[in-house]
């Protein structure tokens, strides 16, 4: 009755356009009449589980993406990325792909992602003649590889719910976001072939690579000193991944401020405010995503799910689907953080159940709720995308959804049924 | 940033305007001051030797007036996050409007409930003086970012009423500027 009740309620608030963390407030107070919990719990409880220096990691990432994002950290590294392949046949967009995976290497964070790159590469594929609607939908479906390429507050808070070690959780989507770097560019190299009267513009290719690509490789080169010092401090094991996330910060500002010149001390303190509106979406929903998630263990809704899949079939592999799913169908009404907190003390005892190590999960979980951020109703990338790029949300859907069945599904399918490509770096590299 | 308050008379627009003000000054504050402690914890271990004593404990506090000051700056810049799947299909601007009412109105009846279980967790929190909780080493009281938390609450269920009022001053004719469904989506 209470799952039923939870899950119509949610649904309902969601459907008709209540915000995600007002949404939870509502799920609260449905429990406070049918669990008979005492109200004056809740909150309390999300102070205290809210209470934790971890999750100050998020906040920093957030601001740190902020900062790059304005401080025009993203151009030098796009630059150097349509040295390579900018005179190919699809380069430009394959260009866009690839900057975004080296972007969120810096960022941790789709949106800064997305509105970097968006921001630089849009005009120039315009210029070029590459179709509008195909190359924003492949702008917006690459964003989220700032989620799995590490660092990623994602992973940093996936690592906090279910105890598991932040390193290994970062290095389980690098082959995954590698993997999905790859499909995003045959298809998209597909989708232009198959596209009629098609006049692209091939940038012209370089007589002095070397030298050119010196120059630029210097210019981006404090941009790409900021993964290698978070990455390096974190892995070094000189600094926490909280740490390394203030760090980080204080890193951005000089250099956004004075090497790239993209940010004043006054555009500085609009960041800061702007950046700190995402601080309060996210936390205000993490605090109600931790209370409700905390009162459905209390109802013991994890081992009722266990026990309704079980019922289903006790085939790992049918399992597996259907916990993917779950977490596509939770993909598609909340975004990748409430769905993270939500999803993890639900499903990790499923999956663990069928021999799934949780580093493991914590891919599957990555790539999931990063695809879910571009899947609609409640795409948020999709929508920023469409301001990003200035092209119409429709005209982006058809080619998202070619991006999501053909390059996003492949990876996640990909990612579950073979835990080599998650387990084998963190095993290799921390034993 | 939008300024919403115009349309409201000076005695009711100029304290939320200075609120506003306050709560955007923490805001850069507290970012500022949490990633200057993260750099001087490192500068301090490494350089040092030593560490910042208990800095967890204040850092927290400022965090969580942090997290909710934005949350409520975030409420009155129509920032939180929502599934915009009957925006798709609506396109009458009366039925906009109404979509829009509801969505308000549930979502007032929602915060209210929310922001009197915060007065109720301060109270509880204010009774047990003076053997009320605190944290371990600086004994600073729950009560401070429990304030913070409740406070952020009552800020969001101003900035509801003020949509509310705003949406029903305008009427459908301008249902379009705003429905949920032009919420900005996280930047």
């Amino acid at each position: 009755m209470i799952i039923a009740g939870t899950l119509f309620i949610l649904c309902s608030l969601l459907l008709i356009g209540v915000s995600v963390p007002l949404a939870f407030g509502g799920i609260l107070i449905f429990l406070s009449f049918m669990g008979g919990h005492e109200v004056t719990g809740y909150l309390p409880t999300g102070h205290w589980k809210m209470n934790s220096l971890v999750l100050l990691a998020i906040p920093m990432f957030i601001i740190a993406g902020s900062i790059m994002e304005k401080g025009k950290i993203a151009a030098p590294l796009v630059s150097l990325a349509e040295l390579f392949v900018g005179h190919l046949r699809g380069g430009l967009s394959a260009a866009a792909v690839i900057a975004s995976g080296i972007f969120g290497s810096i960022s941790g964070s789709a949106n800064a992602t997305l509105t970097c790159i968006g921001g630089i590469m849009m005009p120039h594929l315009r210029k070029a003649n590459y179709p509008k609607g195909l190359s924003a939908a492949l702008i917006v479906s690459a964003s989220p590889l700032g989620l799995l390429i590490p660092p990623s507050a994602s992973h940093i808070l996936y690592a906090w719910a279910a105890q598991q070690s932040v390193l290994k959780a970062f290095l389980s989507t690098v082959i995954p976001g590698i993997i999905l770097i790859t499909l995003l560019i045959i298809v998209n190299y597909i989708c232009l072939r198959r596209t009629k009267d098609l006049d692209l513009v091939l940038g012209e290719k370089v007589n002095h690579f070397g030298v050119i690509f010196k120059t630029r490789s210097i210019k981006a080169f404090p941009a790409f000193l900021m993964p290698l010092i978070i990455l390096g401090g974190i892995y070094g094991g000189i600094m926490t991944p909280v740490e390394a996330a203030g760090i980080a910060v204080i890193y951005a500002i000089p250099i956004a401020i004075y090497v790239y010149k993209g940010l004043t001390w006054r555009s500085f303190l609009d960041t800061m405010r702007n950046a700190g509106v995402t601080v309060g979406v996210v936390m205000v929903m993490i605090f109600m995503v931790l209370i409700v998630s905390r009162f459905l263990v209390f109802e013991d809704i994890p081992s009722i799910a266990q026990e309704l899949v079980y019922s289903v079939s006790d085939n790992p592999i049918v399992i597996l689907l259907m916990v993917n799913l779950v977490m596509i169908l939770i993909g598609m009404l909340m975004d990748d953080i409430s769905g993270l907190l939500l999803s993890t003390p639900i499903l990790l005892p499923i999956v663990t159940g069928v021999g799934m190590d949780p580093i493991h999960f914590a891919a599957v979980l990555g790539v999931n709720l990063g695809m879910a951020n571009i899947t609609p109703p409640t795409a948020p990338l999709l929508y920023l995308g469409s301001k990003v790029t200035q092209v119409p949300v429709n005209k982006m859907m058809k080619p998202t959804l070619i991006f999501i069945i053909f390059a996003w599904l492949p990876t996640l399918m990909l990612t579950t049924f073979i835990p080599e490509l998650s387990l084998f770096l963190p095993e290799l590299l921390l034993g | 940033m939008v300024n919403y308050t115009s349309k409201l008379l000076p005695g009711i627009r100029i304290p939320l305007d200075l609120m506003m003000k306050l709560m955007n000054g923490i805001i850069i504050t507290s970012g500022i001051i949490m990633a200057l402690t993260f750099f001087f914890v490192v500068i301090f271990r490494y350089g040092f030797g030593a560490d910042l004593f208990a800095y967890e404990e204040w850092l927290m506090t400022i965090a969580f007036w942090m997290f909710f000051m934005s949350a409520a700056v975030a409420s009155h810049d129509k920032a939180h996050i929502n599934a915009d799947i009957l925006g798709s299909f609506i396109h009458d601007p009366k039925l906009i409007w109404w979509r829009s009412i509801l969505v308000v109105c549930v979502e007032l009846v929602i915060v209210i409930t929310v922001s009197y279980w915060g007065v109720l967790m301060c109270l509880e929190e204010i009774a047990t003086y003076p053997g009320w909780q605190s944290t371990i080493a600086l004994k600073i009281p729950f009560l401070v970012p429990r304030v913070g938390i409740f406070f952020g609450f009552f800020m969001m269920t101003i900035y509801t009423l003020l949509h509310l009022y705003l949406l029903l001053i305008a009427g459908p004719e301008t249902a379009e500027q705003q429905q949920p469904a032009l919420q900005d989506p996280i930047k």
